[in-house]
């Protein structure tokens, strides 16, 4: 006997045999769902829940320091003090979706302009002042600096 | 062996939180109104088709019976071409995009990032999964594992990870947020709500990721028009018939297309295990939403429509459970169509309207011919080579048919497998692939297409777990 015929049996027994493996799955699939079927309860706009987490979470004010009787004291900045607090700020995630996308936010967000002149302490944030000496800006300041040097 | 670091109950805060369960949803659909519509014109359509065939038969030599068949052959034949077009588009695009990903080099931007596990019924995986993030090769991040109301002991396994872990490179905050069952989405929007990251990993409870993961995947967003990356997803418990059936699918079916898709970065889903999220792009579609029963499709065709890019990351690789009996695989795919199916309905401006968006417009239709047509006419394909061997005689014409898809699949398994350095023993189950497993997918897809078109309700439902840490010994 010829091998294509007794393989195209196998293939054709086989085919048969899987499409009625198939649609008897899906069947039993199908009423074995319909057994455990639940309603779907009702869901609200604000929920309770609970957060539990290794530190304690922290808001940073501005304070301005103060004296034993209660005066301002004035010093060249304001400090960030730490403090704990007891319900958590979450950040919203019921917000209006945009139909294109636009890069003004991007654009806005990392290249806030200076607008006015302030203490040294106010221009650099923490993590900026080590690159005081460095940083482009600063560079940018001493060139113009430079430029407006004129020979008497 | 290290010792288990040990948390006084004073290192752990506990705050009751109020949480915003609400969603940016699309107006209410009139379902009744669709369903007329949809009737009229199918009907209106069969009808003409009806009149030009009695009007023209006569004209020709063909009889009803030559008709059926001249007509199925001419599907057949241009089914044949839409699958070798699409087999080796895939195969040329996927080979651009490594040989593309090969040379280029990596960047060493490295923000910090927000993990978010949502974990419903995850007891038996949870403990396998967060242990993995903890061996993640990265310099900072947190992790944000999101009770959603689970019935096991999901919390209690979940409060014993919570502290200061230890990680590779650092420290790593583990936190939890305990909240009633809600779904998917509603979890992940939990955890984005307290994540303080630009950007988060949103992963499933049952997957493991491998170290090197991050590192990879947040490459990508060095450029600005980079809102999401997806990840490459592996079948973890290998050894059955079913899951390495499964694991050759993930390679060659699943992954190779998504190299394909990442060449053009429009990858069309980005894979529940492992998605990597830029909040920008989150926020710009209005976070995650659960009207539809694949939110991962539903956000990535978001994500498109926004005009924000989405690439593939091969080596962000998540090591996921797939399902191990027939039942809950059949289940598990029965989800994706109808899921699969809402979402492309939900952006159907976009297939209409080309000029909204092209790339969505190319990419929701590649999904609906994936998800609709492909499943159609294998069962079509199948139904009439069986018929033409029992009525016909002709049973030759099976066994080429399955001869030359079985090669095609072979070819393309051969080359998975190697570019992505799996194991080679995948490969031989490429004979039976298409025979067997994708018809039986097939079927399942077709009818829970009927299900979805007639607007049958269907629920969630949850996968049976074996565990991780089981099948990875």
């Amino acid at each position: 006997m010829e091998l294509i015929p007794i393989l195209s049996l196998i293939i054709l027994v086989a085919t048969i045999a899987t499409f009625i493996l198939a649609v008897g799955a899906y069947i039993l699939y199908k009423i074995r769902e319909r057994k455990g079927k639940t309603g779907v309860a009702e869901q609200q706009a604000f929920i309770q829940a609970e957060l539990v987490t290794p530190s304690r979470v922290v808001s940073e004010t501005r304070t301005t320091r103060r004296t034993r009787t209660g005066e301002p004291i004035y010093t060249r900045g304001s400090r960030d003090e730490a403090v704990y607090i007891t319900d958590p700020q979450l950040r919203p995630t019921f917000v209006a979706p945009r139909e294109t996308r636009t890069n003004s936010s991007r654009t806005t967000r990392y290249t806030s302009p200076a607008t006015r002149e302030t203490f040294e302490a106010d221009r650099y944030t923490a993590a900026q002042k080590f690159k005081r000496y460095t940083h482009p800006d600063r560079k940018e300041t001493k060139l113009k600096k430079e430029e407006s040097l004129k020979w008497r | 062996m290290k010792k288990p670091e040990k948390y006084t109950k004073s290192d752990i805060h506990k705050y009751k939180i109020e949480l915003d369960n609400r969603e940016v949803l699309p107006q209410v659909r009139n379902e009744k109104k669709e369903k007329l519509r949809m009737i009229l014109i199918t009907g209106s359509l069969s009808l003409f088709l009806i009149a030009i065939i009695l009007f023209t038969l006569p004209l020709t030599i063909l009889s009803w019976e030559g008709l059926i068949v001249y007509a199925s052959i001419v599907l057949l034949v241009i089914f044949l071409f839409i699958l070798l077009f699409r087999y080796f588009t895939i195969l040329f695009l996927a080979y651009f995009y490594v040989t593309k990903y090969t040379v280029s080099s990596q960047s060493n931007f490295s923000p910090f990032i927000s993990i978010i596990i949502p974990a419903y019924n995850e007891g038996v995986n949870l403990r396998t999964s967060v242990e993995s993030l903890l061996k993640l090769n990265y310099i900072s991040y947190e992790i944000i594992i999101v009770n959603d109301g689970s019935r096991d002991n999901t919390k209690t396994i979940a409060e014993s990870l919570v502290g200061m872990r230890e990680g590779v490179s650092s420290k790593v905050k583990v936190s939890l947020i305990n909240k009633p069952n809600g779904g998917k989405a509603k979890a992940l929007n939990a955890g984005i709500q307290y994540s303080e990251a630009d950007f988060v990993v949103c992963m499933d409870g049952d997957s493991v990721l491998t170290p090197d993961t991050l590192k990879h995947a947040i490459s990508h967003f060095d450029d600005p028009d980079v809102g999401a990356v997806a990840g490459n997803v592996k079948i973890a418990n290998r050894g059955k018939w079913l899951t390495d059936l499964q694991a050759l699918e993930y390679v060659e079916g699943l992954n190779l297309a998504r190299s394909a898709q990442g060449h053009v970065r429009m990858v069309n889903i980005i894979p529940g295990p492992i998605g990597t999220f830029r909040k920008e792009a989150l926020r710009d579609v209005g976070f995650y939403t659960s009207d539809t029963f694949a939110e991962d499709a539903d956000m990535t065709l978001k994500i498109l429509a926004v005009g924000w890019k989405v690439n593939y990351e091969p080596n962000a690789q998540a090591l996921t459970e797939a399902p191990s009996n027939l039942m809950q695989l059949l289940k598990q795919r029965y989800r994706w169509t109808r899921g699969i199916l809402q979402a492309v309905r939900k952006h159907k401006k976009h297939l209409f309207n080309p000029t909204l968006n092209f790339n969505n417009t190319l990419v929701l239709w590649s999904m609906f011919y994936e998800a609709l047509l492909w499943p159609a006419m294998t069962i079509f394909a199948n139904l009439f080579f069986i018929f033409v061997a029992i009525f016909n005689g002709m049973s030759s014409l099976i066994f080429y048919w399955w001869l030359g898809i079985a090669l095609l699949d072979f070819m393309s398994a051969v080359y998975a497998v190697a570019v992505e350095k799996e194991e080679f023993r995948l490969v031989p189950w490429a004979i039976v692939y298409r025979m067997v497993f994708v018809l039986i997918i097939d079927v399942t897809k077709a009818m829970a297409t009927v299900e979805e078109f007639l607007g049958i309700k269907m629920e969630w439902g949850h996968l049976e777990r074996s565990g991780l840490a089981k099948s990875r010994k």
